[in-house]
């Protein structure tokens, strides 16, 4: 299975949690290791030009910079139209951005908490390929994780999440839904 | 003031480093490099006389410092310009701030000289890469890792797109081929109207004489104009002059241009700065022959209005003149009735074959230069000089249709179709006309150029149309585009460009996203302040609610993927030992980066890198 790479991005660019999921097979080559955080950081850009698209016009030639997903949706106008394929209160915006053969995938929280996966590849020259409904299940499994881990009195929004039991979970969840 | 000639050699003018960007000035980069050549022929006795006088080898070197855009006579500063024409009240121009069609001329080496240089000056990778990292090592030198870097990174960019260039004939295109052949007597040492005579013949000749004469060059298509060098203040030799022109015009219909290069004004000299270089040849050229060559206003001011006239009354003149009579004769027959009858067409194609089967072409596969087709691609070259874009891509549109079985015309035909289109309609283009005309007309091109090992004449045009692209004034529409094309140049393993090349690409794409800003971005901060205000208002804050001012421009700017190039750009120039500019880089990306901990943290690629360019300074220092 292609290596992983997971963040939650909390308000002002944050990184909040980090984990990369990898097979003993497959992972992230040193120089892209170390370059995923900033990868990840430069997706925002994308996805908070989809968050606040309300209309669905344009969207293959407005949402990316370069490359045209045709399949990602808008955060708002997902939560505003009713007869959306996704349907109301959808906040996977599947694949948002690209770089170099690696698809970056992302969901919104209503608390404007930003859930971003890096998609690696097993074949260099090849584009990762992306089943949205299991990375749909994986980020709404977190996100349930994510609002037990804010409920906790003395966890601040933006903190770090440091947890140890958070960690494991979402490494199980990864392991159930996308290194299987 | 930044002229053009300040802003190719900017390196050598710090007190402009921190000027802003000029508007458009990619695109007068490419009207220079795509200006008519003007070839420059002198005699032994004339070169021996120059070498003398000015330690110049030839009057073709001499020229060259007053090439490129000759309205702007930048080499004469204000001061002068004035004190020599103090009734004129016109200011000089500057071809960075003015937008109408400018004027532009490369001189080149005598035509025989071209022709036997042949393919041996084709510009090789390695050598633009070599010349590349020497320029970026020249940099170095004269610069801090505090220097304004903007506008020095702007001009490196340019710089690298003129070292694209070539100077090579090719017979797939006429930019290169010279409109404009001066033929230079020494009147000094007393060459008259037998020797003009014997070079004009000479010239004419050439395509019988010279054994490897291409067939695509015609000398009946290029203008001979005779130079009289001479020493104004010498009566005598102006009487010579004179008649000498009046015996040219009169028996060999060629018009002659009186320049008196000898006269001795007795003025100060001032020393000419470097000419702009066109191509990597003439960089590699001046790079081992450097000369410094004094002349005295006056005579600088001589030599400016010599060029001028010579161009504005002989040379456009004449290029016009060829254009009517093309469009006449054979553009003019193919718009007939019978040649836009599809019907007819068909019926004469399925009855006579195929009709390029008949198309004149030399043994080595080259349209002849007599030939329709190559005619009126001279035809379409030459509007496109002369800033008739709209005139120009019409008739590449034809050619296109006309070189189906000559994929190489056809894609020389495909990329200044895209690029005059670009350059013509630029006020005008729209998202839709960028989607549904440009877009596929230039994948096409790429698809072909890309897949077919191409050489670096093409990238450059693939370069040219990316830089249009991001001087289009609806860069968030456009900007996509450029990106896709310099990431196809990168991403081709048979482009065999070297690190330096390709890290000059990647800072490329970062500009191209930091253009990337939605028209509807909003400047003012009153949306903010009022938001802000209500806030206070609140009895109980909640710091994390979202702000208005911050939610109306997010998502209208890529300002983070900009930073996400750079810093690839950055790790890739120290990699291959260029701390200056990953210096620069990193600079840049930091803007967004600085109030960032998960960039900055201990470790990171950004620290790392920082750390880096910290221990090479400190390095320096030691040394």
């Amino acid at each position: 299975m292609p290596p992983f790479y997971f963040a939650i991005i909390g308000h002002k660019d944050t990184p909040i949690y980090e984990a990369e999921f990898t097979s003993l097979q497959q992972s992230f080559p040193p120089n892209l290791k170390e370059l995923n955080p900033f990868i990840l950081h430069a997706s925002l850009d994308i996805i908070e030009d989809l968050q606040w698209q309300t209309t669905s016009s344009n969207s293959s030639t407005y949402n990316n910079s370069n490359t045209i997903s045709g399949n990602s949706t808008s955060f708002l106008r997902s939560r505003h139209s009713h007869s959306g394929v996704y349907g109301p209160g959808n906040c996977y915006l599947s694949k948002v951005d690209h770089f170099y053969g690696l698809v970056i995938t992302a969901y919104i929280t209503y608390g404007n908490m930003k859930f971003v996966l890096i998609h690696g590849n097993n074949n260099s020259s090849a584009v990762s390929s992306v089943d949205d409904n299991v990375v749909k299940n994986f980020y709404q499994e977190v996100h349930e994780l994510y609002i037990k881990t804010s409920m906790n009195p003395f966890y601040e929004v933006d903190r770090p999440i440091t947890s140890p039991i958070f960690d494991s979970k979402v490494k199980a969840l990864a392991k159930k839904y996308l290194t299987k | 003031m930044l002229s053009y000639e300040k802003y190719m050699n900017l390196l050598h003018y710090p007190d402009q480093w921190s000027q802003p960007v000029p508007r458009e000035i990619s695109r007068k980069v490419i009207c220079n490099a795509l200006s008519p050549c003007i070839s420059v022929q002198s005699t032994d006795a004339l070169n021996q006389h120059l070498e003398e006088v000015f330690k110049i080898g030839s009057l073709y070197k001499l020229l060259r410092y007053f090439g490129d855009y000759i309205q702007d006579r930048d080499q004469l500063d204000d001061k002068i310009s004035a004190k020599l024409q103090p009734n004129n009240r016109r200011q000089r121009q500057n071809s960075l701030f003015q937008r109408n069609s400018s004027r532009y001329i490369r001189f080149q080496t005598p035509l025989t000289d071209i022709i036997s240089v042949g393919d041996n000056h084709q510009v090789e990778f390695n050598d633009l890469e070599e010349s590349l990292s020497e320029f970026l090592k020249d940099i170095e030198e004269h610069t801090v890792n505090d220097s304004p870097c903007e506008l020095l990174k702007h001009s490196i960019f340019h710089k690298f797109i003129t070292m694209l260039s070539s100077t090579t004939l090719s017979p797939y295109h006429s930019f290169n081929h010279p409109i404009l052949a001066l033929l230079a007597l020494d009147i000094t040492q007393g060459e008259e109207y037998e020797l003009a005579r014997e070079l004009l013949m000479e010239f004419k000749n050439l395509p019988n004489t010279l054994s490897k004469f291409p067939a695509f060059i015609n000398t009946n298509d290029v203008l001979p104009v005779f130079i009289l060098c001479f020493d104004q203040s010498s009566p005598q030799q102006w009487e010579t002059v004179q008649s000498l022109m009046k015996v040219i015009k009169k028996q060999l219909f060629v018009e002659s241009v009186p320049l008196p290069i000898f006269t001795n004004f007795r003025d100060r000299s001032i020393v000419l700065h470097p000419p702009i270089t066109n191509s990597l040849q003439e960089q590699l050229y001046d790079s081992s022959h450097p000369v410094s060559l004094k002349l005295c206003p006056r005579l600088v001011k001589l030599i400016y209005d010599t060029i001028n006239s010579m161009v504005e009354d002989l040379m456009i003149p004449f290029m016009n003149r060829k254009i009517s009579f093309w469009d006449e004769t054979i553009l003019q027959p193919r718009k007939s009735i019978f040649h836009s009858n599809k019907l007819l067409k068909r019926f004469i194609s399925k009855s006579s074959g195929s009709p390029t089967a008949s198309m004149p072409t030399s043994p080595d596969g080259h349209f002849l230069a007599s030939s329709n087709e190559f005619l009126l691609r001279k035809l379409a070259d030459w509007c496109f000089m002369l800033s008739d874009y709209k005139t120009a891509y019409s008739i590449y549109e034809i050619l296109i249709r006309d070189f189906e079985n000559y994929p190489l015309y056809m894609s020389s035909c495909q990329e200044f179709s895209a690029l005059s289109l670009l350059m013509g309609a630029h006020s005008i283009v729209t998202a839709k006309m960028i989607k549904n005309d440009i877009d596929p007309l230039i994948m096409k091109y790429l698809d072909y150029a890309v897949n077919n090992i191409i050489s670096l004449d093409q990238i450059r045009c693939m370069i040219y149309m990316t830089e249009l692209f991001l001087s289009l004034s609806d860069t968030w529409t456009s900007a996509p585009f450029a990106i896709k094309y310099l990431e196809v140049i990168l991403q081709k393993e048979n482009l065999k460009l070297g690190p330096v090349c390709r890290n000059l690409i990647w800072e490329r794409i970062s500009f191209a996203y930091r253009l990337r800003i939605d028209p509807r971005i909003h400047a003012d901060d009153d949306s903010t302040s009022d938001c802000d205000h209500d806030l206070e208002e609140e009895l109980y804050l909640n710091p994390h609610k979202l702000h208005c001012g911050k939610i109306q421009n997010q998502g209208f700017t890529r300002y983070r993927k900009e930073a996400v190039f750079q810093l690839l750009a950055a790790k890739k120039w120290l990699q291959c030992g260029q701390t200056r500019q990953g210096a620069w880089s990193l600079k840049r990306c930091n803007r967004v980066y600085r109030d960032l901990p998960f960039a900055n943290a201990e470790g990171t690629l950004l620290s790392r890198l920082a750390d880096a360019v910290v221990d090479s300074e400190n390095s320096q220092r030691a040394n």
